[in-house]
This record gives structure tokens, C-alpha cells and sequence, in this order.
């Protein structure tokens, strides 16, 4: 190496240490630590270098921003599908429970109207049957007038 | 903001975010969770219509923040503490790129071992490239005190390398 370029890169490491050289120094800096004859005096601070540039290749491997977006928009779209999943279903339990409903008081009504009609029918037939008696019973109070008659003329008889 | 626009937006400097988290935080789980909640909160600060000088230093400065309120909690307590890049593509056949990757460790524990602030300025200097005005206001300390941790984390670096290369020599 020539000892200018030499000097000049002993200057920058010197100035590179205190924290004093600009972007365009540090990358002249780079150069003359990549040279081969450099290679050996300057080892140390060329592998530092070597790091930095190793370093700066690191990523996360995937976009982590992008990731995000994609879990939020699985996220709505899995809550969106349970979400519907539910509405289909309450829909479906609630149109059963109406006609479940329906179909108990439509069974209630008919049950009703069977034992008012068997309750009608009993009346009607309490009131012919107590009909009946009543006719029979007038019938045997006429021949009971005749037997009073009958008594009372014999008592004359009887005692005079 | 549409989310569209704030993707590509954040995809610019994403992977400055991971690595500044990862240098902190050390685990690749632990970096990665921490950006992502470091993008939410972003996300969520953008729609607030928040306006800043530049999202990327404000990206960096929450990222920094979340990371070492994180230490503090030591919430990360059970991760791993492997760097993992290092060991892909590994050739035992291949003595210089073995020996390459090893340096490459040794300078990254390191760096890992500096106190917190100059391993920030380090890593936003000589890997992220950011200008002093930029370090000074991710890290909300002067440009002083920017150069200062600067000089003072790459003598050590520089030190313990010689140091290290030293011992090697020795006991070859």
C-alpha cells in the first residue's frame, strides 16, 4: 500500500473511533479495509466492517406488517363466517320455537273445544233425562188426585 | 390512511424496526412480536391523524421504547437467546466460512454486551446508516451525547476483537 493511501486510512479508522467521520468517509474507509494488503495489518476493524454489511441483510423473513393485515383480515373474516354460522342458526331455532308454539296452542284449541261439546252434550242429555222424570212424575200425580178422591169418599163411609 | 399506503410505507424501514428490536431484545420471537405491537400502535396513531416529522424516526423511537420497557419487565425472561442467522448455509467442509461465521458471532456477542445506549447508536449508525440528527431523536438524547456513546462503542468493539484475536493467537 502507498504510504499516502496508508496514512489516509489510519487518519479515518482514528477519526472512525471518536465517532467523527461522515457517511462518505466511512465508506472510503470501507474500500481501503477490503483492499488485499490491508487485509492482514487491519484485520479487526475490516471483519467490524465486514459485520456491519452481514448485519444489515437481517430481516425477519416475512413482511411483518404485511402479517398483521393478513391475521386481522382472517381474524374478521373467521368472525364474520361464526357470526353467520349463528345468525342461520337462531334464524332456523327461532321460525321452529313459532311453529312448535303454533302447532301446541292449535292442539290446546281443538282439546278445548272437544270438552265443550262433550260437556254440551252431557247437559242436553241431563236435561232430557230430567225431562222425562218430570213428565212421569205429573202423570203419577193425577193418578194420585183420584186415589185422594177415592180415600175421601170412603171416609164418609167409614166414618159417618 | 389507507392500508395499502401504510404497508408500503412501513415495508421501507420494517426490517430496521426487527433488527433495532432484535439487538435489544436478543430472541427473533421476541423482536418480532415486539415490532408487530410497535405496527399497531402505529397504525393506530396514524388514524388518529398524529402528525409526525418523519413515521420512520418515530417508527425507531417507539420501537426503542417498547423494547426496553420490555427488558424491564422482563417479559422476555424465557427466550431464546440464539442468533440464528448466523448459522444458516453451514458448510463444515468450508474452513474460511466456518471460521467467518465465528468472527461474525464474536463481534455480534460483542456488540450485544455494550450498555444499552451505545449498542442503540451502534446499531443505528453503522447498520441502519442514520445521520446523528436522526440517532438523536429515535434515542431522545443530544447529538453530543450521540457521538459520544459512538466513539465509546466502537473502541470497546474494536478492543475486545484485538483482545480476543490476541488470546487466539496465544493459544494456537
Amino acid at each position: 500500500m502507498k504510504p499516502k493511501q496508508n496514512k489516509e486510512l489510519k487518519t479515518l479508522l482514528a477519526r472512525f473511533e471518536k465517532g467523527e467521520t461522515n457517511r462518505v468517509e466511512e465508506e472510503r474507509l470501507n474500500e481501503l479495509l477490503q483492499l488485499e494488503e490491508n487485509k492482514n495489518n487491519f484485520s479487526d476493524e475490516a471483519e467490524l466492517f465486514a459485520y456491519f454489511k452481514t448485519a444489515k441483510k437481517e430481516t425477519a423473513n416475512t413482511s411483518l406488517v404485511q402479517e398483521i393485515f393478513d391475521k386481522t383480515q382472517q381474524f374478521q373474516n373467521s368472525s364474520e363466517n361464526s357470526s353467520n354460522a349463528f345468525h342461520v342458526f337462531y334464524k332456523y331455532a327461532a321460525i321452529l320455537i313459532i311453529a312448535l308454539g303454533m302447532l301446541h296452542f292449535a292442539y290446546q284449541y281443538q282439546q278445548d273445544k272437544i270438552q265443550k261439546e262433550e260437556a254440551r252434550m252431557a247437559y242436553l242429555e241431563t236435561k232430557k233425562a230430567l225431562f222425562i222424570i218430570s213428565e212421569e212424575m205429573n202423570n203419577a200425580t193425577d193418578k194420585l188426585s183420584e186415589i185422594e178422591d177415592f180415600t175421601q169418599q170412603t171416609q164418609k163411609y167409614i166414618n159417618p | 390512511m389507507k392500508t395499502t399506503h401504510f404497508i408500503e410505507k412501513v415495508q421501507i424501514f420494517e426490517a430496521k424496526m426487527f433488527r433495532l428490536a432484535r439487538r435489544i431484545l436478543v430472541s427473533e420471537d421476541a423482536a418480532k412480536d415486539a415490532v408487530q405491537e410497535v405496527l399497531l400502535k402505529l397504525w393506530e396513531k396514524v388514524n388518529q391523524n398524529s402528525n409526525f416529522n418523519s413515521i420512520e424516526a418515530y417508527a425507531m423511537q417507539m420501537t426503542k421504547n417498547h423494547c426496553l420497557d420490555q427488558l424491564k419487565l422482563k417479559a422476555n425472561q424465557n427466550l431464546h437467546l440464539v442468533h440464528d442467522n448466523f448459522e444458516a448455509e453451514e458448510d463444515e467442509s468450508d474452513e474460511n466460512s466456518s471460521h467467518n461465521e465465528t468472527r461474525m458471532q464474536l463481534i455480534k456477542n460483542v456488540m450485544d454486551k455494550l450498555p444499552e445506549q451505545q449498542k442503540m447508536v451502534m446499531q443505528l449508525r453503522d447498520i441502519e446508516n442514520y445521520s446523528f440528527t436522526e440517532i438523536a431523536e429515535i434515542l431522545d438524547i443530544s447529538e453530543v451525547a450521540a457521538r459520544v456513546n459512538l466513539s465509546r462503542a466502537r473502541k470497546s468493539v474494536i478492543q475486545k476483537i484485538k483482545k480476543n484475536k490476541a488470546y487466539e493467537t496465544q493459544t494456537k
